[in-house]
């Protein structure tokens, strides 16, 4: 047998009762983990980041089809928001020029098959061009992004709870810029967020726009449709790991609901615990976070 | 099909056999003996064609012009003879037909005797080459170069000093000893790390008197510079060098630490330093029979310096399960696709782990389409046992029970069922009610084309059935599936591995629902110090005897015993008794339980 290393080993007791793993257990609502006083989950009143969430009912039809038209309606009304300007262009302008060369990171897994849907890449090309970044200097790629040659990212991930990773965002979503994929799989995915700070990486994300149109809440590693819900949601900020928080504490809920219980997300997403007291990517304190909901409230879970 | 015809495809490397869109329907085995005894013959008949010819055409040639320049030499028939025989043996084209007499006894010696299938030389070497190129088209797609991480690190008692590399040191995994400026160190085991520096060394001081293997200096602080990967020359060098070294090692192995169990599967370290495990499919009962003729043909085969371009992975294709080309429209679409134990990342990149935990040995996928329809993906898991089947079944148990192969699920889309070795899995992009008629009869049809059941794991026979919540049950072996269902401690605390049989379930006690875990280990005594390491580091408290249970945050209770090669946990309980109870009925049929 070999020796175990008991300094090292973090359990689910610890994690339970967040001795472990920051505070991201408040993030998905686990008992023993509401501090009281230090004010209330995603409704920070000094923030130190800000996420805005927009859904439509529209967005996803019943047989799962997207509606690109309300989905763009939905993009402009979160950087809207977001920005805290009053026209779309205005605040595409904050955070990009027309000699910009853009690289949009999306996701598309073809042996999972949970994709960026086309109508937000093209919702965000569109306002890209739209204010005056010409066409060739916008790339759009899962894998071989020359991000070594643009000058601004944005990070275009979907939702998915992940069987090694916990759940994967946009954190994960950099994971192509590495030369070797699995080997972020070890150790709890704990090094995910140093894909962040790659030198061709490092400082270029303008914005995160997730896809959380059909996020995926099961244990994968391939999907199963009962797995997949219609959230009908777009998720804008610049802080990865505030993002992900969130969108970790929708799914941890929406599992909850599905089994009627507490189904643990599991393994404990270390990667975004990681991102903030190591790679100080973000914050993953939900009391830190300020939220704004927008749209339809239906099942809104956070 | 027509033998003559399959006899061509056995000249090709093991590699792009594998991906042929018919491979599964060759006798590879036959055909490989055919077209070496075919190959054999030919040569040998251009040999003596050849011969007959060169013979009287070069000796006449080299004589006229040695008559040219010494008009009164007279040779004898002898020596005449001798001339003709040395023109022969020093030209390139005997060589050449020599060669490839020579490798078609091999081949057909090796197909007969051995099962394997060795391709043709010309083609491996541009295979090889191919490969080459993108070995060289990976260089640039390298991790950072940044420097080693050197740090200290308490392992146990031992403190070890642990080198994270960017890139691989590959002679330290001879485990040579380290010189870092006067200080010597044992390399004493490499693991998979993550992110920027995959690479992980842990190294020891040498202790006094300890013998120095193979010095090498080392310094962290060394100037970085790129390598380049081995080429084509230096991998044939490795190759022999490997045989000479190693020669009771498999033909196309790759060194392995983990002790070879017939039984269960070594699962493949993804990342860094992918362990291959050669597998040869044999039939059960003929395995030790096999497995010495195939030591005694490998070291003929070694013998003849031909192992060089054997087969990379020894596979089952003729095991492998057939398809049906059409289901209900639904006409197979494109290549089939066929993934090992080594390419199952490049099926999954970040999911292959799941199926590697178990004791995977093949996928063969395949997709249909039908105009204006969702397309449907047709998966076939080959696992080594029954039980790993049933075990990778149980991973994900969402959905609603169907009469289609052993224990068949299906939702949304989703057809899923195990039986006998083959776990099986079918999806389709969207689901309609066609699509669902063809989902279970694609399913059906596969189903019955796979003769036996599979037996389960007898595990399960411990598991007591008053309030067995039936779906939640889970088998599995190593702490990455333990943690997907219930995560237990991100440190393996059980030392769950390949070799260790699991099982998870879950009771309904009145409102409580307490999971059990029993798992199995190989030797007596690990089931005493895997309990002993649980009690302290999760339950806080040194065992005083063989069991040991605790209340814990919620008022909820957890704990276990061991007994023999078992060892039995709750969590969750409601109660101390309840806990309590559980374990005793799980460990008095265990008593009669031999996994």
């Amino acid at each position: 047998m070999s020796r175990h290393d008991e300094s090292n080993t973090v359990t689910r007791r610890d994690f339970l009762r967040g001795a472990a793993y920051g505070s991201l257990g408040l993030a998905m609502g686990l008992e023993g983990l509401a501090r009281a006083g230090q004010g209330s989950a995603f409704a920070a009143e000094k923030p130190l980041a800000e996420v805005v969430l927009v859904r439509n009912e529209a967005a996803v039809d019943a047989g799962h089809q997207v509606n690109s038209v309300v989905v763009a309606e939905m993009l402009d009304t979160a950087m809207k928001t977001f920005s805290g300007e009053n026209e779309s262009a205005k605040a595409w302008q904050r955070y990009f020029h027309p000699q910009d060369k853009v690289g949009i990171k999306y996701t598309r897994c073809s042996w999972h098959r949970i994709h960026v849907n086309q109508a937000v890449l093209d919702a965000i090309t569109d306002r890209l061009i739209t204010i005056g970044v010409a066409k060739s200097r916008v790339t759009a790629n899962d894998s071989g992004l020359p991000v070594k040659d643009c000058t601004a990212l944005i990070n275009v991930p979907t939702v998915k709870v992940h069987a090694l990773t916990g759940i994967a965002v946009s954190i994960k979503n950099y994971i192509n810029f590495t030369g070797n994929r699995s080997s972020y799989h070890f150790d709890g995915s704990s090094k995910l967020a140093e894909t962040w700070l790659l030198p061709e990486v490092k400082g270029k994300t303008r914005l995160i726009v997730v896809d959380m149109l059909r996020p995926y809440f099961g244990p994968g590693p391939q999907i199963n449709p009962l797995h997949q819900w219609d959230y009908k949601a777009i998720l804008i900020g610049t802080d990865p790991v505030a993002i992900d928080t969130v969108c970790l504490s929708i799914c941890q809920k929406k599992r909850n609901l599905f089994k009627g219980e507490e189904w643990l997300i599991t393994p404990p997403p270390r990667s975004i615990a990681a991102a903030d007291s190591v790679y100080h990517l973000g914050t993953s304190d939900p009391t830190k976070i300020k939220l704004t909901r927008l749209g339809w409230e239906n099942e809104q879970l956070i | 099909m027509d033998l003559s015809l399959w006899t061509i495809p056995s000249l090709l490397p093991a590699s792009w056999r594998a991906n042929l869109p018919w491979a599964e329907s060759i006798r590879w085995r036959r055909a490989a003996f055919v077209s070496g005894a075919l190959e054999a013959c030919a040569s040998l008949c251009a040999l003596v064609v050849w011969y007959s010819y060169s013979v009287t055409h070069h000796t006449g040639v080299l004589l006229s012009l040695a008559l040219r320049a010494h008009p009164d030499l007279s040779p004898g028939p002898q020596r005449l003879g001798l001339i003709g025989f040395i023109s022969v043996a020093l030209n390139v084209v005997t060589w050449v037909t020599c060669w490839f007499w020579f490798e078609g006894v091999v081949r057909a010696f090796g197909a007969a005797f051995t099962g394997e299938i060795v391709g043709t030389l010309p083609l491996w070497i541009i295979d090889q080459s191919y490969r080459a190129v993108s070995r060289w088209n990976r260089n640039r797609r390298r991790l950072p170069l940044v420097p080693d991480e050197v740090t200290w690190r308490k392992e146990g008692q031992v403190e070890v000093l642990r080198v994270m590399s960017c890139r691989p040191k590959t002679t330290w995994k001879n485990r040579p000893t380290i010189r870092i400026k006067e200080e010597f160190f044992q390399v004493d085991k490499s693991i998979p790390g993550s992110g920027i520096r995959p690479y992980v060394y842990h190294l020891r001081r040498l202790q006094p008197g300890e013998i120095i293997r193979g010095l090498e200096n080392y310094d962290p602080q060394a100037p970085l510079h790129e390598t380049r990967e081995d080429g084509v020359l230096v991998l044939i060098y490795r190759a022999l060098r490997k045989r000479k070294a190693h020669p009771s090692l498999p033909a196309c192995g790759v060194y392995s630490d983990v002790p070879s169990n017939p039984n269960w599967g070594i699962p493949a370290k993804p990342g860094i330093q992918t362990q291959a495990r050669i597998r040869t499919a044999q039939p059960g009962g003929e395995q030790a029979q096999d497995r010495l003729v195939g030591e005694l043909s490998r070291a003929f085969l070694i013998l003849l310096g031909l192992s060089l371009f054997a087969p990379e992975v020894a596979c089952a294709d003729e095991n492998m399960l057939r398809l049906p080309q059409e289901v209900q429209g639904w006409k197979a679409d494109g290549q089939d696709k066929v993934f090992t134990r080594q390419t199952i990342f490049d099926y999954m990149d970040g999911g292959g782990e799941i199926y590697l935990a178990y004791d995977f040995q093949k996928l063969l996928a395949r997709e249909y389409a039908r105009p204006d329809a969702p397309r449907i993906v047709a998966e076939v898991y080959q696992m080594a046992s029954s039980s790993d089947a049933y075990g990778v079944f149980t991973h994900d148990r969402d959905g609603q029970p169907i009469a289609v192969g052993q224990m068949g699920l299906y939702s949304a889309g989703l057809l899923r069922f195990w039986k006998d070795t083959f776990f099986v899995r079918l999806q389709a992009e969207d689901e309609t009610p066609e699509v669902k008629t063809a989902l279970m009869t694609l399913g059906n049809g596969i189903a019955l084309g796979i003769p036996q059941e599979g037996k389960k794991p007898s595990l399960l026979m411990a598991l007591p059935s008053q309030g067995l919540i039936e779906p939640s049950v889970h088998y599995f072996h190593t702490s990455v599936s333990l943690n997907i269902h219930y995560f237990l401690d991100d440190s393996n605390l059980l030392d769950l591995n390949s070799r260790t049989e699991a099982i998870l379930a879950r009771y309904q006690q009145g409102s409580d629902k307490p999971y059990l875990l029993i798992v199995c280990y190989p030797r007596p005594g690990d089931a005493q110090a895997a309990f002993a390491q649980f009690s302290k580091a999760y339950l806080r408290e040194t065992p005083m005897g063989n069991a040991a249970f605790r209340k814990l945050e919620k008022g909820q209770f957890a704990g276990g015993r061991w007994q023999e090669r078992a060892l039995l946990l709750v969590f969750e309980a409601g109660s101390r008794e309840s806990a309590e109870k559980l374990v005793d009925l799980a460990a008095s049929q265990m008593k009669g339980v031999t996994p």
